[in-house]
């Protein structure tokens, strides 16, 4: 018997699936060929094993770790928070003041991190990539405010929604008692945004110093 | 994912950070996992992982968006990885010449195998993935592109820059070459294989 022609046709079949006759014709052979059979059976088993190889995962912070090494501002592709303390916060301020005024294109030019605020102090996002998540079953008494992010409603959000350069869900166990808004800010109110800020850190910076 | 991927791509392109990082978010698996079998280390695995991602992106604007991602992506990882086992043998055996036509006389030092291959040492397809292991890496690219990363075969023609009916040979090569080494472990039974190789 020429097992030679049975074991291309096995090889093939595994590899693409064989048309009806040929196929047909090796089952014949494999019902009386035992060399053959376990063959077939060996080339089988060696593919499942290896398409069960497990995929590794990429390490924690990953991403992170590399958008540090690009060139450009790709870092800011991650974000970050302001949820810092004040004198932190004005540090800052002062910092952007400088720059805004040493060079005014450098905060219009820059492409934003996301920003969340909320009249809620005790407010708790989950926060992944630029998306703002308002867990399931979380409350939020008071206003939220989301600046060049992404805010995803799980939760109950008890106030306005103001959206500056951002877009939003609102998922099927989400509600907002208030309304939304959504601004698409401009190179001016970006600069507005920025005094504001500044305005409004320097004013809480100068509270806390009277406390 | 291809579509998600160009249209990752497209955005990057123009400047947007999120998406960038999006198309990492994406890839990074798969990729770290490839360099992972191929090198069989994790560390050089992460590095070599950084370093497709900086490739990728400073060479973004080169990318035809009317082209599948994947072969595009696996193909800097696999030159990537042939590179680093080349340099890190000439490390390890100066004297040796370099060529690496013999299927299984190439081996990554084994005194590294990843920790899934110490588990699952002692079953079948522990001494699979040990065999697969131990194929030199123009050889086990080609299996990790079929079976663990699961591209088809126009893809891995594509990322490899070889014709199919090449690819398709490699694969029935390294398939035999895991085949004798399990038959040699005494899972298999000796036998012929096919000719297929021989007519084409
Ligand atoms: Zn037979």
């Amino acid at each position: 018997m020429d097992c030679r022609k049975y074991r291309v046709l096995i090889e093939v079949h595994l590899e693409s699936g064989l048309p009806k006759v040929p196929l047909l014709e090796l089952e014949h052979h494999l019902n009386v060929c035992l060399c053959c059979r376990r063959y077939r059976d060996e080339l089988s088993r060696l593919e499942e094993a290896l398409q069960d190889c497990p995929q590794v995962r990429a390490p924690h912070g990953f991403t992170e770790a590399l958008l540090k090494k690009l060139p450009k501002n790709y870092a800011k592709a991650m974000p970050r928070y302001s949820y810092l303390s004040p004198r932190i916060r004005v540090v800052g301020a002062v910092a952007a003041l400088v720059l805004l005024l040493g060079s005014p294109l450098y905060i219009l030019v820059e492409s934003p991190r996301p920003i969340v605020e909320s009249s809620d102090l005790n407010a708790q996002f989950t926060i992944i990539d630029s998306t703002i998540i308002v867990p399931e079953g979380a409350i939020i008494s008071g206003d939220i405010r989301v600046y060049h992010g992404h805010l995803k409603i799980l939760g109950t959000v008890d106030g306005n929604v103001h959206l500056v350069s951002s877009g939003y869900t609102l998922e099927s166990s989400g509600t907002v008692a208030g309304s939304v808004d959504v601004v698409k800010s401009s190179w001016l109110e970006r600069l507005k945004f920025g005094i504001d800020q500044i305005r409004q850190d320097a004013k809480s910076y100068v509270r806390g110093a009277w406390k | 994912m291809e579509f998600t991927a160009r249209a990752l791509i497209k955005r990057a392109k123009q400047g947007d950070t999120h998406a960038f990082a999006e198309l990492v978010e994406t890839y990074k698996d798969k990729i770290y996992s490839f360099l992972y079998r191929m090198t069989g280390n994790r560390e050089d695995a992460y590095d070599l992982a950084q370093e497709v991602f900086l490739r990728v992106y400073n060479n973004l604007h080169a990318f035809d968006e009317t082209m599948r991602f994947s072969p595009w992506i696996y193909r800097i990882a696999q030159n990537l990885a042939v590179d680093h086992l080349r340099k890190r043998r000439n490390l390890l055996y100066l004297d040796e010449p370099t060529g690496d036509d013999g299927v299984m006389s190439w081996q990554v030092e084994s005194s590294e195998p990843g920790p899934e291959a110490v588990v699952e040492f002692e079953d079948f397809r522990g001494s699979v993935a040990e065999a697969l292991n131990q194929l030199s890496p123009m050889y086990k690219a080609v299996m990790l592109l079929r079976f663990v990363q699961e591209l088809p075969y126009e893809d891995i023609a594509r990322t490899l820059d070889l014709p199919l009916t090449t690819v398709k040979t490699r694969l029935y090569r390294a398939r035999e070459a895991l085949r004798k080494n399990l038959i040699k472990q005494g899972y298999f039974e000796a036998s012929q294989g096919g000719t297929k190789i021989g007519l084409s």
